[in-house]
């Protein structure tokens, strides 16, 4: 078919099929990367443990520094089937008896039940899931209380608009400006925020968590780090009227899907091209 | 009584018009004159080939851009002063930014399909300077700017330089944190440049960056002057192409001096008009199910904001690869410096630019052949040229590549200063590799490339 | 020769998506419909008209090709001589008179280049604002919600973004630096430096020397800073040095004290410029 007609002949529109593949190909990692996440160890985020002795503490983490063992459950003075009460008996072994930190950080900037919710059922990444544990009437109670109650109050005062401000000075040079995550020289890359519940957020910005330094009461109060809770919550699933977001990873897989627009038009014009007979004036 | 007047007795008889075009064509040579050379031009003759739709995706690209661009200009504002946000995009409610970014939003979250235009405008910009590019190639690897087209070719090489300087500067426009970074790295690189870097630098941004003026600057360079700068090339373009005719493959009946194609009028008229809006079809598609450049979740540029996975679009990338593959060597002599970033960000695109202008005259030198000629080369009949621009275009692509290797390395799991040493090494070694190994392959194979033609 | 049978579907196909596609697109733009469906409806209508006029002139028109003259290179090459010649006679007017005609390009080619002034208009020159900040002897350093930066904001340790106080958009843009405080002991100063960095609270300046952009990452277990633009990895307990990427020069180190009140102050600007390195920036 291809031989009939004088032209590059077939070799060029079989390139074309294999760079349009390959477009493809590399437009489905990108989303994959900025989904989920990555498959390779370089980007697992590194487990909280302490660190060994001649590995210096993260910057700033001397504000909170977590226990090693959980403390036995004192009896609750709550009534059964308030939030009090479902705290006292599954999250103030870690967290302490009124949210001050214990295995598990503060929960001061824990401030708005949103918040809360997710963390309890997904677990984070030192956090165990009370997806099977608790039920949904004891997961609400318990965020309304954490919220609440054990919340610093001035973090119940944080917005979303100052919090995508803060992100985009401290947390976006090395997540993105979406979350998506970002390559980093050396140890581990800065991961897909995407992945964790937003409240995860505030957990690692006390805690640090390999080379990311701690923010915990130096470089952001509570109010604070709560307003970027929020912001985190605004692009964990991030608003996107413009359609398939390509894993939010910016121009680079834009210019592929680029690419596979181009190869889409190339092919169209070796169909429209192509003559039925032989060209003979 | 002929099928001609039996149609038209037929057609009268039953009420039935002729073609409305027979008193246009009356019209236009009472009014006009010259119908004969109307009447010549209706046979126009195009040769065909795939690969001689590669400019029109260009063309209409254009015209899909001009046509969003007037939409999307009476909309956009271009002032950097501050303003807080009022519009319906509730994370950035109360935030300050500029007039411009705002305007942005506006068009993109309030304006009825201002986001479907506004992603039309970027994604047709994409696949524009992608189409000029391998239009730019196939012209090269089949010598088509051999005498009569020399000049052509430069107008061709003059258009791709100001489109993609256009495409900077539009998406530099909405003043979001990625593209805002983009010009603060234009800064550096103007600034780069020995003797008149820092001078030109604030010149032509307007002072120091940032001087709160560069978008007000920039947007009549982007709306008005380089899109007039671009449509009268491209006349000149269009209009030596009409009058030399295009360059056609070798094949039966064909020669120097016989061009064999189909005529313009009816068949290749209705397959372009279908191919522009085929061109306009696939790119909206893109913009309707595709999110290109979110600028609300990039949130206003302001200086001490940072991103990573920040690139610039595409056709600039082999620049940033460029910029990030240069190791730090600063030149100084005496209190004077030449910093590193002059040779990735302004040596080396010269020296890609330079001889590409010169090809028609660097192939005379090569070739010695000053002849006039109207039938294109296979790319497999000359290898020594095919192999050249496969090197070159590794090369370009492995820049390309390194421009965006922190988004690689974390999509495909690898450590980043791996794959900038690995790309490194592969930009000096790879491209003369593939040159030789394209030109070893043709050379045994050109002997029955040329057969297949005939 | 009558070409045979060809099918005409495609074409109706075509024209039916066309339309099915349009009035979608207008009904989907009154209602208010999402930027999918609008565009969707758009690109089904450009697609089916594409379709049914490329279908058309590719399968339902005459499908011959003719041939025809190349006209250039021209039949009558000698042509060519005669314009010249005609070429020239009209030009003789201003050529015959050589010494005018060449004043006369004179003129012009002076004129030209004296509009090359004009780009002076366009912006200032760069005087000393490549080489200087915001910083001066006594201002302090604010974060970036305003608020003065005292010791016990970083008490255990931590770095911080800050700014001149009341520092306008432009100031904020080429003084920012990042504020470390070490508690444990690990810094030394560069040698000259020893009284820049009061009780180990240490600001180097956030604009990366290679292009400009912030040196936004900062790496806590390796105690590196890191531009997310290209790169570039500076070491903050050797100077912020450059070790690895593009950059070429170290961060500049912004002198610190510490007033009466616990607030930091700079003792004065920078000694070196900021940022991407330049012509005169020694």
């Amino acid at each position: 078919m291809w031989g009939r007609e004088p032209g590059l002949s077939w070799p060029a529109p079989a390139l074309l099929v294999l760079a349009l593949v390959a477009a493809v190909l590399a437009c489905v990692a990108f989303a994959a990367a900025g989904v989920s996440v990555s498959a390779a160890a370089a980007s697992a985020p590194p487990p909280l443990q302490s660190p060994p002795a001649e590995v210096l503490p993260p910057q700033g983490s001397g504000s909170f520094t977590p226990a090693a063992t959980p403390q036995p459950v004192p009896s609750s003075t709550y009534p059964p089937g308030t939030g009090g009460r479902v705290y006292g008996e599954n999250c103030s072994g870690c967290h302490g008896a009124r949210g001050e930190g214990l295995v598990g950080p503060p929960l001061a900037a824990a401030a708005f039940a949103s918040l809360v919710g997710p963390m309890v059922v997904e677990g984070g990444i030192s956090m165990p899931a009370f997806a099977g544990v608790l039920s949904d009437a004891d997961v609400d109670a318990v965020s309304d209380f954490v919220a609440g109650e054990l919340s610093d109050p001035e973090a119940r005062t944080a917005q979303v608009t100052p919090g995508g401000d803060l992100f985009r000075v401290y947390c976006s040079g090395c997540h993105s400006a979406i979350g998506s995550g970002g390559a980093m020289p050396s140890l581990n890359n800065a991961p897909n925020i995407r992945q964790y519940p937003p409240a995860e957020a505030i957990a690692a910005m006390i805690l640090g968590r390999g080379n990311m330094p701690s923010f915990a009461g130096n470089t952001l109060d509570v109010r604070q780090q709560a307003s970027v809770a929020l912001y985190v919550q605004v692009i964990d699933d991030p608003p996107s009227p413009g359609g398939f977001g390509l894993g939010y990873l910016g121009p680079v897989p834009e210019g592929a899907a680029g690419a596979v627009a181009l190869l889409l038009l190339i092919l169209i014009s070796v169909w429209l091209a192509w003559r039925s007979r032989k060209a003979v004036p | 009584m002929s099928n001609h007047d039996l149609k038209r007795g037929l057609g009268k008889a039953f009420g039935v018009r002729t073609s409305p075009l027979r008193p246009a064509g009356r019209w236009l040579h009472t009014n006009l004159g010259g119908s004969r050379l109307l009447r010549e031009e209706l046979r126009h003759i195009f040769p065909d080939s795939w690969a001689f739709f590669l400019g029109e995706i260009a063309m209409y690209c254009f015209v899909i851009l001009v046509a969003t661009g007037i939409f999307l200009a009476l909309f956009f504002q271009a002032s950097e002063a501050p303003v807080i946000y009022e519009g319906s995009y509730e994370p950035l409610a109360g935030a300050e930014m500029s007039i411009a970014y705002d305007s942005v939003l506006q068009l993109s979250l309030d304006v009825p399909a201002g986001l479907l235009m506004r992603q039309l405008h970027h994604w047709a910009a994409l696949v524009f300077v992608g189409a000029l590019i391998i239009h730019m190639i196939r012209m090269f690897v089949t010598a088509a700017y051999r005498r009569p087209r020399r000049i052509n070719w430069l107008i061709g090489l003059s258009l791709v330089l100001l489109v993609g300087m256009n495409g900077l500067m539009g998406y530099s426009l909405p003043d979001d944190l990625l593209s805002g970074t983009g010009l603060r790295i234009s800064f550096a690189i103007t600034e780069s440049i020995p003797f008149v870097g820092p001078a030109l630098a604030t010149l032509l941004f307007g002072g120091e960056f940032p001087s709160g003026g560069l978008i007000a600057r920039v947007y009549p360079v982007h709306i008005f002057l380089l899109p007039a700068a671009i449509g009268g090339l491209l006349g000149a373009h269009l209009g030596l192409l009409w009058l030399q005719r295009h360059t056609q493959f070798p094949g039966p009946g064909r020669s120097d001096r016989v061009i064999v194609g189909t005529p313009m009028v009816p068949a290749y008229a209705l397959r372009t008009t279908g191919y522009l809006l085929l061109v306009a079809g696939v790119c909206t598609a893109f913009a309707a199910f595709v999110q290109i450049n979110p600028v609300w979740l990039y949130g206003p540029y302001r200086a001490w904001d940072a991103t990573t996975a920040a690139q610039p679009d595409w056709y600039m990338g082999w620049l940033e690869g460029g910029v990030r593959m240069m190791p730090g060597w600063d030149i100084q002599i005496g209190g004077l410096l030449i910093p590193a970033l002059f040779w990735p960000a302004v040596v080396l695109p010269g020296l890609i630019f330079t001889p590409l202008f010169l090809v028609p005259w660097i192939d005379w030198v090569a070739n010695r052949d000053g002849a006039f000629h109207n039938v294109l080369l296979l790319p497999g009949q000359h290898p020594a040229r095919t192999a050249l621009a496969a090197g070159f275009i590794t090369f370009l692509s492995l820049l390309l590549v390194a421009g965006g290797n922190d988004v690689f390395a974390f999509a495909y799991g690898w450590s980043q200063p791996w794959l900038l040493e690995v790309l490194q090494w592969l930009t000096i070694v790879l491209p003369p590799v593939v040159a030789v190994v394209t030109y070893a392959l043709l050379r045994g194979g050109a002997r029955r490339w040329a057969s297949t033609v005939r | 020769m009558t070409p045979p049978r060809v099918t005409t579907w495609p074409v109706g196909l075509g024209i039916v998506a066309a339309i099915a596609g349009a009035v979608s697109f207008a009904v989907c733009f009154v209602i208010g419909a999402s930027n999918a469906w609008l565009g969707g409806s758009l690109a089904l209508a450009l697609l089916g008209l594409g379709l049914a006029l490329a279908y058309w002139g590719r399968d339902l028109a005459d499908d011959h090709v003719i041939a025809g003259r190349y006209p250039v290179p021209p039949d009558d090459p000698e042509g060519g001589a005669a314009l010249a010649t005609q070429l020239d006679e009209h030009a003789s007017v201003i050529t015959r008179r050589s010494f005018l005609s060449k004043a006369l390009v004179l003129g012009i080619g002076v004129f030209a280049l004296s509009q090359v002034v004009l780009l002076g208009a366009l912006g200032p020159l760069p005087g000393d604002s490549l080489r200087t900040t915001g910083w001066r002897k006594g201002r302090r350093l604010v974060d970036s919600e305003g608020e003065p930066v005292t010791r016990d904001v970083l008490a255990s340790g931590g770095f911080l973004v800050a700014f001149p106080e009341d520092g306008d958009h432009l100031e904020r843009a080429d003084s920012q630096i990042v504020l470390l405080h070490f508690v444990n002991g690990e810094f030394t100063p560069q040698p000259g430096r020893e009284t820049w960095s009061p009780e180990d609270f240490v600001a180097y300046s956030r604009v990366c020397t290679h292009a400009g952009c912030s040196v936004a990452q900062y790496a806590d277990v390796d105690q590196l800073l890191l531009c997310p633009c290209h790169q570039s990895t500076f070491d903050v307990l050797n100077g912020a040095a450059p070790t690895s990427g593009p950059a070429s020069r170290p961060l500049p180190q912004l002198p610190l004290a510490i007033d009466d009140e616990g607030v930091l102050y700079a003792q004065s600007d920078f000694t070196e410029p900021i940022g991407p390195g330049f012509w005169n920036a020694v």
